[in-house]
C-alpha cells in the first residue's frame, strides 16, 4: 500500500490540534474530563487512545484527496503546529498556576 | 528510584537517538543509508511508543497517587502544575511525528536522493523530534527535583 504523504501530514496536524484542544477542554470542563475517565479509566489514557484513533480516522478521510507535491510546506505547517501547540499548552498551565 | 521511570527515560532517549541517526543518514544519502534511515525511523517510533506506554502506566498507577500530592505539597509545586502537565501532553506529539518521518521515508524511498525538498523536510522533522525528546528529558529532571525538594522539606 502506497502511503499518501499529504494525507499523513494533514492527519498529523489535525491530531496535534486535537491533543491541544482536549488538553484545554479537560481543564475547563469537568464534564469532558469525566467522559474521558468513563471512556478509558483516566483522562490521559482517554486522550492517548482518542489521538491514536483520530490519526487513523483523519488519514482515511484525507487520503480520498489527491496527493500534491507540497510536502515541504506541509512539514513546515506540522512544525508550526508543534511549536504553537506546545507553547500554548505551556502558557495555559503557567497562567493557570500563576492565577490560582 | 523507580524502574518504570528508568525504562521510560531510556526508551525515550533511545528513540531520540534513533531519529538523530535518521538525520545523519540523510545528510549524504545513498541507497544503503536510506535503508538504514528507514530502519532507524521504525525503531525510533517503536521506542517512542514504548516510552508512551511505560510512562503512561507509571503516571496512572504511581505518579498520580503517590508523587503528585507530595510535589504539590512541597516547595516547588510548579514542577507538577506547569512542567508535568506540559510534559504529559506535549509528549503525545512525539510518536505521531515519528510515524510521519517513517511514512515520508517509506513513501519517497526512491526519490529522496534526488528530491532535496523532501530530504530537508525529513531532516528538519527528525531534528525536531531529537530536540523535543531531550527537552522532555529536561522536564523529567525538573519534576524529579520537585519531588526531591518536597521530600527534603518533609525530612528537615
Amino acid at each position: 500500500m502506497r502511503i499518501n504523504a499529504v494525507a499523513l501530514i494533514r492527519s498529523i496536524i489535525a491530531v496535534i490540534w486535537l491533543i491541544v484542544g482536549m488538553t484545554f477542554l479537560t481543564e475547563v470542563s469537568p464534564e469532558f474530563k469525566s467522559i474521558l475517565v468513563q471512556f478509558a479509566s483516566h483522562h490521559w489514557i482517554g486522550k492517548s487512545v482518542l489521538s491514536a484513533i483520530a490519526l487513523v480516522a483523519f488519514y482515511l478521510f484525507f487520503r480520498k484527496f489527491k496527493e500534491s507535491n507540497g510536502v515541504l510546506g506541509g512539514v513546515f505547517l506540522v512544525i508550526g503546529s508543534v511549536i504553537l501547540g506546545g507553547v500554548s499548552i505551556f502558557s495555559f498551565f503557567l497562567w493557570h498556576f500563576v492565577n490560582k | 528510584m523507580h524502574l518504570l521511570i528508568g525504562i521510560h527515560a531510556a526508551m525515550g532517549e533511545a528513540g531520540a537517538l534513533a531519529f538523530l541517526w535518521v538525520l545523519i543518514e540523510l545528510l549524504n544519502p545513498s541507497e544503503s543509508r536510506l535503508r538504514r534511515a528507514r530502519i532507524a525511523a521504525v525503531l525510533g517510533t517503536l521506542l517512542l511508543v514504548g516510552a508512551w506506554f511505560v510512562g503512561g502506566f507509571y503516571y496512572v498507577t504511581e505518579y498520580a497517587a503517590v508523587v503528585k500530592p507530595i510535589i504539590k505539597g512541597g516547595p516547588l509545586p510548579w514542577t507538577h502544575e506547569v512542567i508535568t502537565e506540559t510534559k504529559e501532553h506535549v509528549f503525545l506529539f512525539l510518536p505521531f511525528l515519528g510515524i510521519l518521518v517513517w511514512g515520508l521515508l517509506s513513501r519517497y524511498q526512491n526519490e529522496l536522493r534526488q528530491n532535496r525538498n523532501i530530504r530537508v523536510a525529513v531532516i528538519i522533522l527528525s531534528g525536531l523530534i531529537v530536540l523535543m525528546a531531550f527537552a522532555i528529558a529536561g522536564m523529567g529532571f525538573m519534576i524529579s527535583s520537585g519531588f526531591r525538594a518536597a521530600l527534603e522539606a518533609k525530612m528537615l
